[in-house]
């Protein structure tokens, strides 16, 4: 069920002669992508299938829904203010990708391109950051937040992951990847240092930066106990905080209506996605033909 | 070709900072000729070399990495850093929730090491790391390359493969418990088969409980890693894989001689993240396993045991504190590890 | 070079130090000793109301209760919060640790015994002790704690009782009279035992959740959970073990769906899906089926809950608790008295599935309807009412069985339900690690 066998043998051959070699490539990787599409989206699938049962329907059986409705998208938007979460949401999420796009790659820079005494303790440091588990600093972390005045602020919801460690190693290790000669030719043009982070490196990681724009955008998209721990005012609520409030200990709790809020938060994130993941392969050789 | 690619290279700059196409192309130049295998050994090489640039024509004041690192620096201290060191304070006191505690010592430590339990999910950690590492490192490479082909409807499937990554764990949960379960889809087509005559206890024994986690774990990170990947995948010309193509290499074959070489930076930081990610595992234990983890809490790791000792209001800091010190000795143990085994590939 | 290494490291020294410096705000686990405020006898200021996921489904109901306490004290200003139930808990803690608690604020039972335990909640038998009358048995003594005194520390408000549900369908196929559920533990297990006989594997009746099953069960089958002066678990017995016993068989026999064992949180879907024979015991899941699963609701029937040589349920009441430093004492009672008042709290169960904590409002004769008899909720709600009458304390999980102890119990459990343990010593070892677990925690 789990592990697909590797896709790498079924590649098409794609530079071997013989048109109906080519034809059967194709169908061959069609047929893996196929298979990979129905082992990966089974849970949306399940979800969106939940989200659009009529109200009479039985939510715990069956397969297909008997009386397929957009009701409950209807309900989910008139139950909270959707519209309004969503833009807090955003707001944290605009400020994380701008942050963690800048940060990250200014932080990646200097691992990557300096030979710099302590680069390697600092990148030690760095590193080991990310095995802390978030539990046994949560709430250090809030009373920093707290001491900083920043409580149920939107910002507070931002700052602990304005630069995340994860993106610092993503732009270091696209970086390591930009030959030494660019760099150079860049020199005796006279750039200075900023210049050349600016103008030569950063528009050589473009899929790097795209993947740290995901990485960031769904961090900040996705992420519930931070922002329930920072916020207070409903006013503030970020969407998963709102999304929470349709499930519940005294409330009776609608299947469909879990659903359809689940999938209306999920879209941002697929079309996000569909719009940059054409940038993912913009690396260093690509990227430059095309400028 | 593999000149052209080259050559591009400093095009980029060239475009916005005039007079740079010269020297970068005569740098390029020098390349030409070389086999495309050989190139793909060298790229590592340079890559190396960079690091060690300010030997040559690049120089830097001392102070600008640290300049370019502040940002990052400031909130690792402020919220990494920090809380971590009130962590190895708590670990020596017995603190509980909401009340501080005085100095024991090493109590809470010795207290881990005579604990049976602590040791099953030591071991269960490192198993869970020994196996889906390297699943998480080849598996989301091979999807990568599957999706990287510019074919007709390629951006649908892409995304469908990340929506593992974006899905609710409740939902992912039961979606694999209905998969997993004694009366699921595998038992059920398995018995009508006759593959096996008892129903296999993928979610009621401890190891198969494990196994059934790690195939979730895997099962998310596909499509995680994948984009990392196909970042990487871009720096990889295609002119290496017609060259070999023209040689007569397969599929396979190029996979492992061209693919695998030219993305090894990013095999590294997958390798490392995978296994900081394993070794912190509770979210799927606990959506299969339940809050004991596994019948007898025989399927807790690590993670499960510091949730289970300092959460909730009986919540033990101090002892779960050193728990969480254990497991940050345990990863910094393997992530040096990692590093002897691929000496030299990176720093 | 020697100089410029010198310089770096004084540097990057210096940066680390004023950064943790700056960030320094107390290297502790532990919260200060808070002070308990002073009544001024003014009912004004203003105050915070925190409450468990009232939000939006009860937005109207909450904010008037609000705005009718305002008009009654124009010099009181209420600030309302509403927090989901997920990571309630962790907030409640987060705040409490940085000296933040809202003034009331809604508690579960045991984050009630964590912030009473830690001196953070006031008490209110010392406010209003004359209140103790107003509300039914037991819910105002649940607020009592170990090592206390009388003190009180929380008002009481909601309470849901435990019922018993089940899919009448399967009763009858099973050849049992849905007139006639089982009020013993014995007589419920020997039920499952009918339903696996002729079930044919195609559904089960009940979920093994040991977890949820005790102390509960135990209690039910006269199995004295602690010693009297409460300070060691003594429920290794042989009744305890006929328990065990009886799960084990009825296990090995399919009468709980294997995974039950370990989790229980797909009940309702199992339940909603016709492969389970009884419910959740909570009115409020009689709700939840009517609502996602019509049909199966049709088939549903409610009964008391199995109460077994008790003849009772316990009481568990979600309270207000006042904190103990906030700086308008009197204001933050006077309006936790009114929430909880026997009014308001009808109104409330009239728009929720829940029941007053309040005796005049659980004698709202809303509560003693059952309409024709067939319709599962109003027949729920009345018979959780009348239960709810006769409810007392020592049917409740002792305060000393805390999640981990549970959690311990549950591991040894797991393993002689599923045979790989034998189960006196299942039980006696579960004792043992019980007992270690309340040492420790008395030795604090």
């Amino acid at each position: 069920m789990s592990a697909p066998s590797p896709p790498g043998g079924r590649e098409p051959r794609r530079s071997r002669p013989g048109r109906g070699r080519r034809w059967t490539g194709l169908a061959g990787r069609y047929a893996a992508l196929l298979l990979m599409l129905v082992v990966m989206l089974g849970p949306i699938v399940w979800q969106f299938l939940t989200s659009i049962r009529g109200r009479t329907e039985n939510v715990y059986d069956g397969m297909l829904p008997s009386q397929p409705t957009l009701d409950n998208y209807v309900r989910v938007a008139e139950s909270f203010p959707l519209l309004q979460y969503a833009g807090n949401t955003l707001v944290v999420a605009a400020l994380a990708v701008s942050s963690n796009t800048l940060f990250a790659a200014m932080g990646g820079y200097a691992l990557s391109r300096a030979a710099w005494k302590g680069r390697k303790v600092v990148f030690t440091l760095l590193v080991a950051t990310l095995m802390f588990p978030f539990e046994s600093v949560m709430i250090s972390m809030f009373l920093t937040v707290r001491e900083m005045g920043l409580v149920d602020t939107l910002i507070g919801v931002w700052l602990p992951g304005a630069v995340s460690v994860l993106n610092v190693m993503i732009m270091r290790s696209a970086f390591l990847a930009v030959p030494r000669e660019v760099e150079e030719a860049a020199v005796l043009d006279g750039a200075n240092e900023w210049t050349r982070f600016a103008r030569v490196f950063l528009p050589s990681a473009k899929g790097a930066l795209a993947v740290v724009c995901l990485t960031s955008f769904m961090g900040a998209w996705d992420d519930f106990l931070w922002p329930l721990l920072v916020l207070t005012d409903s006013d503030n609520y970020t969407l998963q905080l709102g999304l929470k409030t349709l499930a519940g200990a005294t409330t009776v709790n609608d299947q469909r209506l879990i659903a359809a809020g689940a999938m209306a938060a999920l879209i941002p994130m697929v079309l996000l996605f569909l719009a940059l993941q054409r940038f993912f392969f913009k690396g260093v050789g690509e990227g430059a033909v095309k400028t | 070709m593999s000149a052209v690619d080259e050559a591009a290279g400093p095009k980029t700059p060239g475009s916005k900072t005039p007079g740079s196409k010269t020297p970068g192309s005569k740098a390029a130049e020098s390349e030409n000729g070389r086999a495309a295998r050989r190139e793909a050994a060298g790229r590592g090489r340079r890559a190396r070399a960079a690091m060690e640039a300010d030997t040559g024509l690049v120089h830097r004041s001392w102070w600008t990495p640290y300049l370019f690192l502040a940002p990052g620096l400031v909130m690792v201290c402020l919220f990494s850093i920090w809380p971590f060191a009130n962590t190895v304070i708590l670990s020596f006191t017995d603190a509980r929730i909401l009340r501080g505690g005085t100095f024991v010592g090493f109590a809470n430590y010795a207290r881990a090491f005579a604990d049976p339990g602590f040791w099953v999910a030591a071991g269960n950690s490192v198993l869970y790391l020994v196996v889906v590492v390297p699943c998480l490192v080849f598996l989301p490479l091979a999807l990568a390359v599957l999706v990287q082909t510019k074919i007709p409807g390629i951006g649908i499937f892409r995304s469908a493969f990340y929506t593992p990554v974006i899905a609710s764990a409740v939902v992912v949960g039961l979606i694999w418990q209905w998969v997993l379960r004694s009366d699921g889809l595998v038992n059920t087509v398995f018995l009508k088969l006759s593959i096996v005559s008892e129903p296999i206890p993928f979610l009621t024994d401890s190891t198969m409980l494990l196994v059934s986690a790690m195939i979730v774990t895997v099962w998310k990170g596909l499509g995680y890693y994948m984009v990392f990947y196909l970042a990487a995948l871009g720096n990889v010309p295609a002119s290496l894989h017609e060259a070999a193509a023209i040689d007569g290499a397969g599929t396979v074959r190029r996979f492992f001689s061209i693919t695998v070489p030219q993305v090894k930076p990013m095999m590294l930081l997958v390798g490392t993240l995978s296994a900081i990610s394993a070794l912190r595992v509770f979210t799927e234990i606990y959506i299969l396993g339940g809050e004991s983890g596994g019948p007898g809490g025989g399927a807790r790791t690590l993670p499960f045991l510091i949730r289970q000792v300092g959460l909730g209001f009986a919540g033990e800091t101090g002892y779960a504190s050193a728990l969480s010190i254990l497991l940050f000795l345990l990863t910094l143990v393997f992530s040096l590890l990692g590093r002897r085994l691929s000496k030299g590939d990176e720093t | 070079m020697t100089r410029s290494n010198l310089t770096r490291t004084a540097v990057a020294t210096l940066v680390a130090g004023t950064l943790l410096s700056t960030s320094a705000c107390g290297l502790s686990g532990g919260a200060a000793e808070v002070e308990e405020a002073e009544r001024t006898g003014k009912v004004s200021g203003g105050i915070t109301f925190r409450t468990l996921q009232l939000k939006p489904a009860f937005t109207s109901y909450v904010q008037g209760v609000i705005d009718a306490f305002e008009e009654e004290h124009p010099d009181v200003e209420v600030r309302w919060e509403d927090v989901p139930g997920d990571g309630y808990n962790e907030k409640l803690v987060a705040d409490a640790q940085a000296g933040a608690l809202p003034d009331v604020v809604n508690l579960s039972t045991d984050s009630f015994q964590l912030l009473g335990d830690r001196g953070m909640l006031a008490d209110v038998a010392k406010l209003d002790g004359a209140l103790a009358q107003d509300y039914v048995p037991g819910a105002w003594e649940q607020f009592r704690l170990p090592g206390k005194g009388d003190g009180v520390y929380a008002y009481p408000w909601y309470v849901t009782p435990e019922i018993l549900t089940y899919n009448r369908e399967l009763f009858e196929k099973s050849g049992l009279d849905p007139a006639e559920p089982p009020t013993s533990v014995e007589q419920f297990f020997d039920h499952a035992e009918r339903i696996a006989a002729g079930s044919g594997g195609r559904y089960a009746a009940f979920m093994a959740d040991p977890k949820g099953r005790l102390p509960g069960d135990w209690q039910k089958m006269g199995v004295p959970i602690l010693n009297e002066k409460r300070d060691r678990f003594t429920f290794d017995t042989g009744k305890a073990v006929e328990w065990v016993e009886r799960m084990k068989d009825l296990y090995a026999k399919g009468a709980m769906p294997r995974e039950s064992l370990l989790k229980s949180d797909d009940i309702n879907q199992l339940y909603g899906a016709g492969k389970l024979v009884f419910g959740p015991g909570s009115p409020g899941f009689v709700k939840d089926i009517k609502q996602n699963a019509p049909q199966v609701y049709a088939k549903t029937r409610v009964a008391g809950a199995v109460t077994g040589t008790l003849g009772h349920i316990g009481i568990y009441a979600q309270s207000l608790g006042i904190r103990k430093d906030t700086r308008h004492l009197d204001a933050a009672a006077a309006f936790a008295r009114w929430v909880t008042n026997g009014p308001n709290q009808v109104e409330f169960s009239r728009k929720a599935t829940i029941y007053p904590s309040n005796a005049r409002g659980l004698a709202d004769p809303l509560f003693s309807d059952r309409g024709d008899g067939k319709d599962a909720e109003t027949v729920a709600r009345a018979v959780g009412a009348e239960q709810l009458k006769s409810a007392a304390l020592d049917a409740n999980t002792p305060v000393q069985w805390t999640n981990q102890v549970g959690d311990a119990v549950v591991r040894e459990m797991q393993k002689a339900i599923k045979g790989e343990q034998d189960p006196r010593s299942a039980v006696k070892k579960a004792q043992e690690e019980a007992n270690r677990l309340l040492a420790d925690a008395a030795a604090q």
